[in-house]
């Protein structure tokens, strides 16, 4: 493979015509003016070399067109331009010797060919799009998708991750390992190891696999210099080989696991990773009016976004001293953009809880060790989002069995301290399949060792 | 007028015209161009700064809860160090073959280039002190000295790869705490305090407890502020007697009094901060106040006595003693009530086999006995008051101990004992949207080396990070003309423990 190890030096070898012509017509040009007649004697040397080097650019550039895959078109205008220019840098050097009347008009159109040659050149290794993609207005790559469900998985979920990270390397401009990921054909086609993905079977399609690799491993894809793809990507490629590998597939008809939901749920708004957006609502909502806050505030009342830049928030109660119908008047001033309540430890009362009823968005309400009885928490059976309720160390009882189980999103339950009994929590385990109830009152055996300090052996003095 | 006048009156006006040379017209415009130059500069190379946080410090108010950039699992910290670094090979690390090896001759190949604390010449191995078994669903080995943190293994994630390159006490423990181990930067604690506040107004959001008798070997630079406001330094709090030293007031001095004076001071304060514009001013304006709050709230969250009895009885608490548990109990309080950061030191883990309480099959026992049952009452202590999700707990040391047994000044010691190790050593996280019952990294035969895994102490400072909700590479603070992290320039999420 003789012939491909010298093509390989066409990077090398290219690079030095472009720039030796280049100077060449500089000096040209600059010589025109008095002032620097003097370098008009460099003009022929460079000419000279520079054709020399194009020669060379355009053997080695023919072995490496021959050895590996690009893209036909491109590489057959940069091949003949290519070829124009090194011979129009020769017919440059000769009209330059011969002192040809119109050699400023020949070197001018030598440079408009090194121009357009480079470009085309730099096209088949970084990508057509590698010069414009800067400027034009993609600043999130992410494309909002209205309504994920109805959405075809291929088109509007795949393609763009594989366009993004794989098509510069397998795509229309070039095909490493005779790899083509940019037409579903091409695709299931595979590359010249074979093919690259069975359907159902993600975990023996190469595909995934070699995203998996460790980076540092020689076959792991992409390159390690290049872009990698997310975790949440990565998961999206297994579930769409996992559901068939069809083209035409819309995402309501797949399974999807709860993790991939996230991901998918993502789509719909275009930011925030798949994880926030399990735990956000995803619809957008207002802030919260400085006023309200800073009456908020000067209750003693701690209100923080839930992440940085979100308008939903999470109020902690902890520091009010006194907690009194007015302060869940402001706090149901906030329902929209409440997530998450801290009332542990306060004075809190169970009519109070009745102004959180219209909270909505609420999912973590926390009550622990505070006067709360049953009757607080019926009111919470309007929380239709609420999936974490800690009403520990409270006076709530087994009777308050059917407040919780109307909460129909609640997902944890922490009861210690409480008077439910166990018959209540089977109760409730019963009504709610899949819920998480904590009772605590976890226990620690006494141990031997917890006693008995352990000691030196006697130590012989005698 | 002498020659000497003369020269005299030439030199000065020289060096007014050197003066004027700077004012003129062309000199500005040519610095002008330059500055130009350099300001256009700066303008493209500001890709530089994208990545750097704001300030989030609000010298009115520095410790009002603030937002994580992103959703992070935990809202607080509780991070037990034991200071003096206990041996993994009696708790955490189970090497069999290390017992077949016991009492031979340590290799040349394990000592080449080697540089220990004490070990001189040739040590000998030393098998591991204690029985092991596998434990929970996950099956995690664990030492006999640990079996009431066996039975809650399926919570922890162990990290059994841990390395550093301290091996003094000091610099080790600065390391880890504060990413350097020279003195100087904030401590973990304080840039979490920073850069979330602390949602209870009345509570300092850093808390730190020590125990076992010592200050950590680093002092209280282990969780001082560094360049951070020194509001975010970690606020040492005793277990024994008053919680904070001097927080009575006085006899004879009411409330009243008290609030007056501060009030009094703080007038002088906000005057001093008009006239000098220091930011420091106004920290020290609100520490008065929340000194002045904590002289109400501290007494009362700080005492453990009105903790119900099954609780004592749970953490193996005594009230009234300064001990470990006690401190543990405390740190399940703090939280409880929206303390940020709680920091525990135990001191003590040294164990060379110096003496009978440095040996690892004595001293070391008896030390395990004193943490096991109240960290593992604090797991599930937490978990059934619904703060596990939310509360990171971190267990760890400044570094590990050697497979060879300590030859001090190649002396055979009185007591089985071990020489410092920073190559590798273990530690565990759980709660806080860590994925229990698993282990990551893997050592040697004998937990001399690393096979895989290897986890830095900035490894382990950048999960806490974003176990928060932080960035590590974009939570930064500018000091002295530079963005500074806690991770300084290295660090990987540990990803595969994180739930």
């Amino acid at each position: 493979m003789m012939s491909v190890f010298i093509g390989r030096f066409h990077p090398v070898f290219v690079h030095l015509p472009i720039g030796i012509l280049l100077f060449a017509a500089l000096l040209f040009f600059a010589s025109k003016k008095q002032k620097f007649a003097a370098v008009s004697t460099a003009v022929a040397p460079a000419l000279a070399l520079g054709s020399f080097f194009s020669i060379l650019s355009c053997i080695t550039g023919y072995l490496l067109s021959i050895s590996d895959a690009y893209n036909e078109g491109i590489v057959f205008k940069h091949q003949w331009l290519g070829i124009a220019t090194a011979i129009t840098s020769i017919v440059c050097y000769i009209a330059y010797q011969k002192k040809f009347k119109y050699a400023g008009i020949l070197i001018t159109l030598l440079m408009t060919l090194i121009i357009i040659t480079g470009h085309n050149g730099g096209s088949l290794t970084h990508g057509e799009d590698y010069l414009t993609a800067p400027l034009s207005n993609s600043k999130s790559d992410k494309k909002v998708i209205a309504n994920i469900n109805e959405a075809v998985v291929y088109k509007d979920v795949i393609e763009p991750i594989l366009a993004a990270k794989c098509y510069s390397c397998h795509g229309d401009s070039k095909q490493k390992g005779k790899l083509r990921l940019d037409l579903p054909n091409y695709i299931m086609q595979g590359g010249e190891e074979g093919k690259v993905l069975t359907p159902f079977q993600p975990g023996s399609s190469e595909l995934i696999n070699r995203l998996l690799l460790a980076t540092s491993n020689e076959e792991h894809m992409p390159p390690k210099e290049k872009p990698q793809l997310s975790k949440d990507e990565v998961a999206l490629l297994h579930w769409w080989i996992e559901s068939g590998a069809s083209f035409t597939e819309v995402v309501k008809n797949t399974k999807q696991t709860d993790a991939i939901k996230g991901v998918l749920a993502a789509f719909s708004t275009g930011d925030a990773t798949a994880a926030e957006q399990t735990q956000l609502p995803a619809q957008k909502v207002s802030a919260i009016s400085s006023d309200l806050l800073t009456e908020l505030n000067k209750q003693g009342v701690a209100v923080v976004p839930i992440v940085n830049e979100s308008n939903y928030v999470r109020a902690n109660l902890i520091g009010v001293e006194t907690l009194s119908a007015n302060t869940f008047q402001l706090l149901s001033k906030i329902s929209d953009q409440l997530l998450q309540l801290n009332a542990s430890f306060t004075t809190i009362k169970d009519e109070h809880l009745s102004a959180l009823s219209n909270c909505k968005q609420l999912k973590q309400l926390e009550l622990n060790g505070t006067s709360i009885t049953n009757k607080g928490l019926a009111s919470l059976a309007a929380l239709e989002n609420l999936e974490i309720l800690s009403i520990t160390q409270t006076k709530a009882t087994a009777e308050g069995i059917s407040s919780l189980t109307a909460i129909k999103n609640l997902k944890k339950v922490f009861l210690y301290n409480t008077s439910f009994t166990s018959a209540a929590i089977a109760q409730l385990k019963q009504k709610i399949p899949g819920l998480l109830i904590d009772t605590g009152g976890y226990k620690l055996p006494i141990l031997v060792t917890d006693t008995t300090e352990a000691k030196a052996l006697e130590i012989k003095t005698n | 007028m002498t020659q000497k006048d003369l020269y005299n009156q030439r030199l000065v006006k020289e060096a007014q015209k050197a003066v004027m040379q700077h004012h003129t017209r062309r000199h500005f415009i040519k610095e002008s161009a330059m500055g130009f130059g350099a300001i256009a500069l700066g303008g493209l190379l500001g890709g530089c700064n994208t990545s750097t946080s704001p300030n989030f410090f609000d010298a009115t108010n520095p410790l009002a809860p603030k937002a994580p950039p992103f959703l992070g699992k935990a809202k607080s910290v509780i991070y037990l160090h034991m200071a003096g670094a206990p041996s993994q090979l009696e708790m955490f690390s189970y090497k069999p073959e290390l017992a077949k090896l016991d009492g031979l001759d340590c290799p040349p190949s394990l000592l080449n280039g080697k540089k220990f604390a004490f070990i001189r010449g040739v040590p000998k191995m030393l098998g591991p002190q204690a029985s092991f078994k596998q434990y929970g669903e996950s099956g995690i080995w664990l030492s006999e000295n640990l079996p009431h943190l066996s039975t809650v293994i399926d919570d922890v994630a162990v990290l059994q790869a841990v390395t550093t390159d301290q091996f003094n006490h000091a610099p080790a423990q600065l390391l880890i705490h504060t990413g350097t181990p020279r003195l100087g930067r904030p401590s973990m604690g304080s840039w979490v305090t920073y850069g979330l506040g602390s949602e209870n107004k009345n509570l300092p959001g850093f808390v730190v407890l020590t125990s076992g008798g010592n200050n950590p070997d680093a002092g209280k630079s282990v969780w001082g502020s560094g360049f951070l406001p020194s509001v975010y330094q970690g606020v040492q709090c005793r277990s024994e007697g008053d919680p904070v030293l001097f927080i009575k007031d006085p006899a004879g001095m009411d409330r009243d009094i008290r609030k007056a004076s501060i009030d009094a001071i703080n007038k002088v304060n906000e005057e001093s901060y008009t006239e000098y514009q220091d930011p420091e001013t106004l920290s020290r304006i609100s520490q008065y106040e929340l000194a002045y709050k904590m002289q109400i709230s501290v007494p009362g969250v700080m005492d453990i006595s009105t903790e119900p009895d099954y609780i004592h009885e749970m953490y193996g608490t005594k009230p009234g003693e300064s001990c470990f548990a006690n401190n543990v109990l405390l740190a399940r309080k703090l939280v409880e009530k929206g303390v940020r950061f709680v920091q525990l030191f135990d001191w003590g883990w040294d164990t060379h086999g110096d003496s009978a309480g440095n040996a690892v099959d004595i001293g070391l026992k008896n030390k395990c006995r004193k943490i096991d049952r109240p960290i593992t009452a604090l797991l599930q202590d937490l978990k059934q008051r619904g703060l596990l999700d939310e509360t990171l707990v971190v267990w760890g040391s400044e570094f590990g101990r050697t497979p060879m047994q300590e030859n001090r000044e190649g002396k055979t010691m009185p007591f089985k004992g071990r020489d410092h190790h920073g190559e590798a050593f273990s530690m565990w996280m759980a709660g806080g949207g860590i994925k229990g019952g698993t282990t990551y990294g893997e050592t040697d035969e004998i937990g001399y080396n690393i096979v895989n895994g290897k986890v830095e102490t900035f490894d382990v400072q950048a999960t806490i990070l974003n176990q928060l909700g932080f960035d590590h590479e974009k939570f930064t603070y500018e000091s002295q003309g530079r963005n500074f992290r806690l991770t300084d320039l290295s660090g990987k999420v540990i990803h595969d423990i994180i739930a």
